[in-house]
């Protein structure tokens, strides 16, 4: 169905190639994951299969790639769109219409089907995805995952057979997260060729018959996710994968887990293993920002979107934020950073009653999601020589994380996983107390993300606190204290193994993958174990009792 | 500044679950209203000033227009001050006037318009697809451009970017605003290239009906035509000199 023969991509503003002789074969109902580090070329092969380069990004392309025999750059545009889906990365960035349901029946139309015909897809779409709700809604009042499944009713509603997907996961919940995945492989049954190009592998790859690994532009494995999975320790692996349960089978399922490492957990009990939890401990004694029942609302013809919120933050702590989307968490965020006016409540810094807490000029950063918002540029040197004058210390600091090579990159020739790390890490000289980073992992592989935590780590040590909203679970286990939010109100709130180990049972919310590992296995021996939240914690246990 | 383009954001924005006004009846009007505030007359001025308050009025668009108004206060205030200060308060009604006809006009045209209703009517019209889609995407894209300026003037205001007097951080909120048109349209076309438009004659999913909110909204301006032919024959009123 689809062949891709020795590709190769290379900007018409950069040295070296994005992509190097990239070979792909794909069938009719595969469903497939390319996987691979931040600025490996996913986004690339997405854009060049999508014909987006070169008719709208300028790059010498040298290779071939067919569909059903054809080449896909001698199709016409109506031929293309017959053969498309595309799901974006930024969905919101691609919408044409205001409304949901003229959203997807814009592409229909274009396609000259019928009215009748029209209806009938424009409902089946909307029941198959569980969004018929959502049919008379205006799109920019969608959350993060409402809006990712509308675009994916677009890109499937035109019955293309080749669907590709940027990022799918990156900004849903984890519930969300097993539900896509599902839904992806329902779509892949029906015959239907998918491709996903994704960092958050956790789920998906259960589901996926095939696992693609780019690097450098390169590929370096094509395979079944079990046989191959082993290749992502060092770019971003599903957390069950880690585990060393059995040094030679690769593991995907959490059900396989609990299989294969039963017998070690065998007369295990909470009692007998002391979790080290002097990290979770809280700094309670100097309180930074306390809001007192805070509520908003956008305008006083909607609901309150954050109810009665009483919530003190503490200096040098480190704090997720996690709920559903659409739950309140962005507006939280803007509410602490002083960007919304609350409707009621008070807001308190320092002990000191404040209209808002943003008291000086390096008082509180915030980060959004749209993380191409916050660089002003024009390379994240210049934009970081802003705040900090001496060129020598902004060298130093890039050369700790690593990105000394791409500090002086034009903001557009990074990648998204790039430009977001240079956000991330820009903010952090931002502010001298508090730094607030909204979906800090999109995009971003384990480095990144140890990039991140090292990142916070010594900002809460300098006693700044650090406050992340997050759909991926993975994130929190290593932070001080996790908040839940869920219909605008706080759900639970404490040291994150005490609320991960909550969550299922209060919350809509699914944890991480090692929490379910742990709760699966203490269901099978009815009794508790120690609550581990990472692999770290699991693999030391496992190596002892070994 | 950021009061200013949540206001804007607010008053543009279309409202789906309040009322729906026949688009080609909609730009009528609108282009109505311009058409009438061409000449110099001070009593047609304020005429259609209260027709068009009286209209927000009956269809309960006045938090929209009042984000408008709002959002356009120092505007208003500077505007107001210069044409009273040299050409006394004749010229300053005459000016603002039209300011205040333009926002609430436009503001009641954006709520109550479905953009994609707007194309379909345009198309009906044997107007060429690509032409139909301009007003269309211009309802869609202005209030995204305010939300996305808001979002990037709240990143630099906690930036410490935005301080001091307006001239200093003017120059930047217009570089964003203007960054934000070129982000926002290139990602238009490759959205409208992937959804294939232009591609062929495009069929329409539904039909759109005339409502009594649009007979109703005919009647008001229907009376203000009357009105000002009756006024126009009988000789100008004499307010306003």
């Amino acid at each position: 169905m689809l062949r891709i023969r020795n590709l190769s991509v290379k900007y018409q503003s950069d040295k070296r190639y994005a992509l190097n002789s990239v070979n792909i074969n794909a069938e009719a109902g595969e469903f497939i994951v390319i996987a691979g580090p931040s600025g490996s070329g996913k986004s690339t092969l997405a854009n060049v299969i999508m014909s987006l380069i070169p008719n709208f990004i300028k790059a010498d392309i040298n290779g071939i790639i067919e569909f059903n025999d054809e080449s896909i750059f001698s199709l016409d545009r109506k031929e293309l769109i017959k053969l498309l889906g595309y799901v974006p990365q930024y969905p919101s960035d691609f919408t044409t219409s205001l409304l949901v349901e003229e959203e997807i029946a814009f592409v229909l139309e274009n396609l000259a089907i019928e009215a009748n015909e029209i209806n009938k897809r424009l409902d089946s779409i909307l029941d198959l995805l569980k969004i018929k709700h959502l049919k008379k809604r205006l799109i920019t009042e969608l959350s993060s995952g409402e809006l990712q499944r509308v675009a994916l009713a677009v890109a499937i509603v035109t019955e293309a057979p080749l669907i590709i997907l940027d990022e799918p996961i990156a900004r849903i919940d984890s519930k969300s997260e097993v539900m896509l995945t599902e839904l992806l492989r329902d779509i892949a049954d029906k015959g239907h060729l998918v491709i996903a190009f994704e960092h958050r592998l956790d789920y998906i790859l259960q589901k996926a018959d095939r696992l693609i690994i780019l690097d450098e532009g390169k590929i370096i494995s094509d395979d079944l996710p079990k046989k191959t999975v082993n290749l992502l320790k060092n770019i971003d692996p599903p957390e069950i994968s880690t585990l060393e349960c059995s040094s030679k089978e690769q593991i995907l399922l959490i059900e396989e887990a609990v299989e294969k490492c039963r017998a070690l957990f065998t007369n295990l009990s909470e009692r007998q293993y002391n979790l080290n939890d002097q990290r979770f401990a809280n700094n309670e004694n100097d309180v930074s920002v306390r809001l007192d029942n805070i509520s908003f609302r956008y305008n006083s013809k909607t609901s309150m979107v954050l109810k009665d919120i009483d919530l003190s933050l503490y200096a040098g702590q480190s704090i997720g934020l996690m709920g559903i989307n659409g739950s309140g968490k962005s507006t939280l965020l803007k509410v602490i950073s002083g960007i919304n006016k609350t409707a009621s409540g008070e807001i308190y810094l320092n002990d000191s009653r404040v209209k808002s807490i943003r008291k000086s000029k390096n008082h509180v950063i915030l980060v959004p999601e749209n993380a191409k918002l916050f660089l002003i540029g024009p390379t994240p040197f210049r934009d970081l020589s802003r705040i900090i004058k001496e060129p020598k210390t902004i060298h130093s600091l890039y050369k700790e994380t690593a990105l000394t090579p791409l500090m002086n990159k034009k903001l557009y020739h990074l990648s998204e996983g790039e430009r977001r790390l240079f956000a991330i890490v820009n903010a952090f000289q931002f502010s001298d107390e508090i730094i607030i980073i909204d979906e800090p992992t999109i995009g971003l592989d384990k480095w990144g993300r140890k990039i991140l935590s090292n990142l916070i780590r010594s900002a809460t040590a300098k006693n700044k606190t650090v406050i992340i909203a997050s759909n991926d679970p993975r994130i929190f286990v290593d932070l001080d204290r996790l908040i839940v939010i869920q219909d605008g109100n706080i759900k639970l709130d404490g040291n994150p193994r005490k609320v991960l180990y909550e969550l299922e049972n209060k919350t809509d919310l699914i944890p991480n993958q090692i929490v379910c590992f742990i709760q699966m296995m203490e269901e099978q021996f009815q009794s508790k174990l120690p609550h581990f939240v990472n692999t770290n914690e699991v693999n030391e246990f496992l190596r002892s009792v070994k | 500044m950021s009061f200013m383009l949540r206001r804007i954001y607010d008053g543009f924005l279309f409202k789906p679950d309040r009322f729906h006004i026949h688009p080609l009846l909609g730009l009528t009007i609108i282009l109505l209203q311009f058409g009438f505030l061409i000449p110099n007359i001070n009593w047609s001025l304020a005429l259609l000033l209260s027709f068009v308050i009286l209209e927000n009025i009956i269809f309960r668009n006045i938090r929209g227009s009042l984000s408008i108004l709002w959002s356009l206060l120092p505007v208003i205030i500077i505007l107001g001050g210069l044409t009273f200060l040299f050409g006394g308060w004749l010229l300053c009604f005459r000016v603002l006037s039209r300011f205040f006809i333009g926002a609430i006009g436009f503001s009641f045209f954006f709520t109550s318009t479905n953009p994609s209703d707007l194309t379909r009517s345009l198309e009906k019209l044997y107007l060429g697809s690509k032409v139909a889609l301009i007003p269309s995407l211009a309802l869609v894209i202005i209030p995204r451009i305010a939300k996305d300026s808001e979002d990037t003037f709240n990143t630099l205001r906690l930036r410490g970017e935005i301080q001091g007097g307006f001239y200093r951080w003017l120059p930047k909120t217009l570089a964003i605003l203007i960054a934000s048109v070129i982000y926002r349209s290139e990602f238009l076309a490759q959205s409208l290239y992937f959804r294939g438009f232009g591609i062929q004659k495009r069929t329409h999913y539904r039909k759109i009906k005339m409502t009594w909110m649009d007979v109703s909204r005919l009647v008001i301006w229907v009376t203000f035509l009357t009105l000002f032919i009756t006024f126009n024959y009988y000789g100008t009123l004499n307010f306003f000199v």
